[in-house]
């Protein structure tokens, strides 16, 4: 006959006596959250439950290969350095098809990479910067590619794709063909005196709920054949729906001259903590400045399109050439 | 009440009838429980439909890791059909992940056991639930980490670890 045990846990008896049936709809279990309770329901347990102690190392592969699917890329491949059996569990394509996004439509990742055999193997294949595939319209201006650590998706946007000033023209820019762009062609400044640069991209194309950095990706004409880049006026920011007014600026200087610093002493400049960004240089031969930071976007709601805008602007009106323009990149943060 | 008495899987709960079922443990510890909360495992689920009596025998799964099962269960089982934007929907999911919160309170075998009775029964929440704390505790270790917290012994051979430091110089770090 059953009866009620309240609110307790019972031990099984031993003597074969026929165990109490429990009403678990209003149980409470005692759990063991303090260690000492713990040790001592382990203690009391006893061999049996010895017996049925499961170790995260015991676990099938599937469930352990389910928990590590739900980390990230880069703590998978350290899953796969523990032992055998977090390798294999690691290495698993359930983990790594986690980790290729799925085509949304507006913009789609290449269809070779699905075909390879193991999904770890096709979703390295869509890591490299360099095997980048054009994505969007024909004419090849914005390409994509995953960030290896985080599986965020990556953008570069040509120069043929940026909003440029054309004040003086069709003697403003001149699009020639460049040996490092993966473009084919990059914008070079011939003259100007306004110098602003917009990039733009749907923030729906961007990884939900990781934080993002714009980069403007360029490199200056020979000593003597550029000017105006490295005055102290240059400012970039990074906004959402082009809200310029609230995003913060950032001061830059592209081509950091001390000498020309010296003569613009005093025109103001150097933003607001008097720090000026200066850029850096890439393993591939181009210069990259960080334009400013995105908020990371949410992983629900707002379903409202928006755009993400990185901003370049000199603010002096003086003649300026030889700004050698590869591209804007919106890459994660790390 | 004798005829409720003596008619097994049906009790009062609450004022209403409620249709329950019996689940027996690995070491023979009998759980009545509403259907609708066992109902949660896919693998219960099919059994109910089987039919039979006496109760239904969970081999896999021992006592104290089915009650902690079923007091997940009862509890997503109570409730109600989704409101959507309404506040006590707001309300009753906010006390959900509370509870789920709570529930993973446990030392690490008794994690791994809950995992794998999930993965047994079926029971998907509670499975997700179950491998993210995994992954949660996973995340941002290093390999020499993981194995400390997991108490794992690192039983590559020498062949295999060469092999591995190979395929993955520099490509992640």
């Amino acid at each position: 006959m059953p009866c009620r045990a309240g609110s307790t846990q019972h031990r099984t008896s031993r003597d074969g006596e026929t165990p109490p049936v429990r009403f678990a709809v209003d149980l409470v279990v005692t759990r063991a959250s303090e260690p000492r309770a713990m040790a001592a329901a382990a203690a009391a347990e006893g061999r049996q439950q010895q017996e049925q102690e499961t170790r995260v190392c015991d676990l099938p592969e599937e469930c352990l290969a389910l928990a590590i699917a739900l980390t990230s890329p880069r703590d998978a491949s350290r899953c796969a350095a523990v032992s055998p059996a977090f390798r294999a569990a690691a290495d698993s394509d359930h983990v790594w098809q986690r980790f290729i996004p799925t085509d949304d439509g507006s913009f789609l990742l290449p269809g070779a990479e699905k075909k390879r055999k193991k999904k770890k193997d096709a979703y390295l294949g869509l890591c490299d910067a360099a095997s980048a595939v054009a994505v969007g319209d024909d004419d090849g201006g914005c390409w994509v590619w995953l960030d290896r650590a985080t599986g965020a998706r990556c953008y570069a946007l040509s120069a043929r794709r940026l909003s440029l000033p054309w004040d003086d023209g069709e003697f403003s820019w001149r699009f020639t063909p460049h040996p490092l762009s993966r473009f084919g062609e990059v914008a070079e400044l011939v003259e100007c005196t306004c110098l602003d640069i917009y990039g733009r991209l749907p923030t729906a194309a961007l990884t939900p709920a990781t934080p993002y950095a714009a980069y403007l990706i360029y490199d200056t004409a020979p000593e003597g054949q550029h000017r105006g880049l490295s005055f102290l006026d240059q400012e970039t920011s990074v906004s959402l729906g082009g809200s310029m007014a609230a995003a913060a600026r950032h001061a830059v200087c592209l081509r950091p001259d001390d000498a020309e610093a010296r003569k613009f002493r005093g025109g103001g400049g150097g933003g607001e903590d008097g720090q000026v960004r200066r850029p850096r240089r890439r393993e591939d031969g181009w210069w990259e400045m960080e334009m400013g930071r995105l908020p990371s976007t949410a992983t629900g709601g707002e379903p409202e399109p928006q755009e993400v805008v990185a901003s370049f602007e000199a603010l002096g009106w003086y003649p300026k050439r030889g700004l050698i323009l590869h591209g804007i990149e919106f890459r994660p943060l790390h | 009440m004798a005829a409720a008495d003596s008619c097994d899987g049906i009790s009062t709960s609450g004022g209403g009838w409620e249709k329950t079922v019996t689940l027996v443990s690995s070491d023979d510890a009998r759980f009545e429980v509403r259907e609708a909360a066992a109902s949660l495992s896919q693998t219960v689920r099919r059994m109910i439909r089987a039919g039979g009596d006496g109760g239904i025998p969970l081999p896999k799964v021992d006592a104290r890791t089915l009650s902690t099962v079923l007091e997940y269960c009862n509890k997503h089982a109570a409730v109600p059909a989704p409101a959507p934007e309404s506040s006590s929907a707001e309300a009753a999911a906010v006390d959900l992940e509370w509870f789920d919160k709570e529930l993973m309170h446990v030392d690490l075998a008794t994690l791994c056991s809950l995992i794998r009775a999930a993965d047994y029964l079926e029971v998907a929440g509670l499975l997700d639930l179950t491998c993210k704390t995994v992954a949660d505790m996973i995340k941002s270790k290093t390999a020499e980490e993981i194995r400390q917290m997991f108490g794992i012994q690192n039983d590559f051979t020498p062949e295999e670890e060469e092999q591995l430091s190979r395929e993955n110089a520099g490509v992640f770090e």
